[in-house]
C-alpha cells in the first residue's frame, strides 16, 4: 500500500521544482544570449561567466544549463500535487531514481566549480541548493509512502 | 493411556503454537528495525552529501584545487610583422567598417560630463590629455580590448616594446591571444597615454595571479572614483580592463565579447586587419573608431586627418558629439 505523503512535503517540493525549473531557464537564456545576461559578479571566485564558459559546462556536447533545464522540466511535473496522490508506487520510485541522480549530478558539478574551473556561479549555487533540499525531503518521505507508514492511503489505494 | 498419542498430538500442537508466536514475536520488531533501517539510510544519504561537499569545499580552502593560470607565462616582445600589421591598419579599414559589426554588439565609451580634464605630464614637462588603460594580462576582456586601444592610440603617436601575450586558459574566453602593455611606451604629440598591467597571466597561490605593475595613487584615484557604478552602469567597482579618456570618456569591460577572437592566433587577427569584412576586424575596428573619437573630442580633434575621417565621424555622430 502507498501512503500519501504529508501536505508539507508536497507544498514544499512544487514550490522547489518550479524555483529549479525558474532558475535553469534563467541560465539556459543566458547561455544562448551571451553570459552578459547574466546578473553575477565576474570577478574572484564567484565568477557565473566563468564557469558557464569552462569546458565543463558542456557535457557529451550538450549545454549543462539544457541538461538542467530538462531535468526541472521532468521533475515539475513528478513533485506535482498530482504525482505525489498517485498509488502507483513507479511514479514514486522514479521521482526517487531521478532526484538521487540530479544529486549526483550536482555533485560532481560542485566538484568541477571548486576543484576544476576554480570559481562558483551564484545561480548554478541555486540550483544545486534547489536540488539538495528535493534530494533531502524525497528521500525523508517517498520510502515511508511506499513502506506503508507515511500516513493516509494515496488516493484510490 | 489409549488418550497419550492425542495429548501427544495436543502436546505437538501447542508446541507448534508457541513456536509460531514467537515467530510472530521476532517479526514484529524486525518491521520496526526495517524503517530504523530506512531511516537511518535516508540520514545517512544525506549526511553523506552533505559531507562530500564538505570535503570538496575543505580540499578548495587548502589549496588542492588547480589554480594554474596556463597561458604559457607572461608576455614576451611582439614580433614586428605583428606590431606592424596593428599600427598601421590602412585608413581606408577604419572608413569601410566605421562603427559596423554585423558579428558581435560593440558597445561605445560612455561619456561623463563636469569632471576635471585628465591630463598627464609628457617627457618634456608639458602637461597633454590623458589616457589611462588598466588591465591584466590573464583578463580575456582586456586581451580583446587592447587590440582596439592599440589600433587607435597608434593613429595619434608611436608605440614602443610592445609585448605579447594570452589571457589565462582558466578564465572564461581561454587563451585569447593579445597584446601587452607590460613595458611598452608610448610617445605622441597630442596626449599621453599610460598603460598599467596589473598582473601577469602566470598564477600564484597567493595573489591568484603573479603581480607585474602596481598602480600609482593617481591612477588609483582615477579607478577609485571612476571605475564604479555611479559612472559606468552595472559596472563593479574596479573593474577592468578599465579605460579612462581625459575624464571625459570611460570604459569598463570589453567593448565587443572575446568570442570572435576564439581560435585565432596573434598572427590571423594583425593579418586580417587589413580585410575589412572580417568579422574580428570589424569588432576591432569599430572599437577603435570609438575610441578615436572619444580621444579627438580631448586633442582638440587633432590631428584633423583622423578625427576628421568618414570612420571616426561616423562613430563621433553614433556618440552624440
Amino acid at each position: 500500500m502507498v501512503t500519501q505523503a504529508p501536505r508539507w512535503v508536497v507544498a514544499t517540493t512544487g514550490i522547489l521544482a518550479l524555483a529549479g525549473l525558474g532558475i535553469s531557464t534563467y541560465l539556459t537564456i543566458a547561455h544562448f544570449v551571451g553570459t552578459q545576461a547574466l546578473a553575477c559578479s565576474d570577478n574572484g571566485a564567484i565568477n557565473c561567466a566563468k564557469v558557464t564558459t569552462s569546458p565543463e559546462s558542456v557535457i557529451l556536447g550538450i549545454p549543462v544549463a539544457i541538461l538542467g533545464l530538462a531535468f526541472y522540466l521532468a521533475a515539475v511535473p513528478l513533485f506535482s500535487p498530482w504525482a505525489w496522490r498517485s498509488r502507483d508506487r513507479r511514479v514514486h520510485i522514479v521521482r526517487l531514481v531521478a532526484i538521487g541522480t540530479g544529486m549526483l549530478f550536482v555533485l560532481w558539478l560542485i566538484a568541477a566549480e571548486l576543484l576544476i574551473i576554480g570559481a562558483i556561479c551564484l545561480w548554478c549555487t541555486g540550483v544545486h541548493i534547489v536540488t539538495f533540499a528535493l534530494f533531502a525531503i524525497t528521500i525523508t518521505a517517498v520510502p515511508k509512502m511506499l513502506d506503508g507508514s507515511g500516513g493516509r492511503p494515496a488516493e484510490g489505494a | 493411556m489409549a488418550q497419550q498419542p492425542n495429548n501427544k498430538k495436543k502436546q505437538a500442537s501447542k508446541d507448534a503454537s508457541r513456536a509460531v508466536a514467537t515467530t510472530s514475536k521476532r517479526t514484529a520488531p524486525t518491521k520496526a528495525q526495517r524503517r530504523s533501517t530506512s531511516s537511518l539510510l535516508t540520514w545517512g544519504a544525506i549526511a553523506l552529501v552533505v559531507v562530500v561537499v564538505a570535503v570538496l569545499v575543505i580540499v578548495k580552502i587548502s589549496g588542492g584545487s588547480s589554480t594554474s593560470g596556463g597561458g604559457g607565462g607572461s608576455s614576451s616582445p611582439a614580433p614586428a610583422s605583428i606590431v606592424r600589421d596593428v599600427t598601421t591598419i590602412p585608413a581606408t579599414v577604419f572608413d569601410t567598417v566605421g562603427i559596423t559589426s554585423p558579428s558581435v554588439p560593440v558597445s561605445k565609451p560612455t561619456q561623463i560630463k563636469g569632471q576635471p580634464a585628465l591630463t598627464f605630464t609628457d617627457p618634456a614637462g608639458g602637461a597633454k590629455p590623458g589616457v589611462l588603460y588598466v588591465g591584466a594580462e590573464y583578463c580575456p576582456y582586456c586581451a580583446a580590448q587592447r587590440w582596439s586601444v592599440v589600433a587607435a592610440l597608434s593613429r595619434f603617436g608611436t608605440f614602443a616594446n610592445l609585448g605579447i601575450t594570452q589571457s589565462s586558459a582558466k578564465d572564461v574566453f581561454p587563451n585569447t591571444q593579445t597584446l601587452s602593455f607590460y613595458k611598452a611606451t608610448f610617445t605622441s604629440p597630442y596626449l599621453v597615454f599610460q598603460g598599467v598591467e596589473q598582473s601577469s597571466n602566470v598564477s600564484d597561490p597567493t595573489t591568484g595571479y603573479k603581480k607585474l605593475q602596481a598602480l600609482t595613487k593617481a591612477q588609483a584615484a582615477l579607478i577609485n572614483k571612476y571605475d564604479t557604478a555611479k559612472f559606468l552602469q552595472g559596472a563593479s567597482p574596479g573593474s577592468i580592463p578599465f579605460l579612462d579618456i581625459g575624464n571625459q570618456f570611460l570604459s569598463a569591460g570589453s567593448s565587443y565579447s572575446p568570442s570572435i577572437l576564439s581560435g585565432l592566433s596573434r598572427s590571423d587577427i594583425a593579418s586580417n586587419l587589413s580585410d575589412p569584412t572580417n568579422p574580428a576586424t570589424q569588432a576591432i575596428v569599430a572599437t577603435a573608431n570609438y575610441l578615436s573619437a572619444s580621444i579627438c573630442a580631448t586633442t582638440k580633434q587633432q590631428p584633423s586627418a583622423v578625427c576628421g575621417s568618414k570612420g571616426v565621424t561616423a562613430a563621433a555622430k553614433a556618440m552624440g558629439l
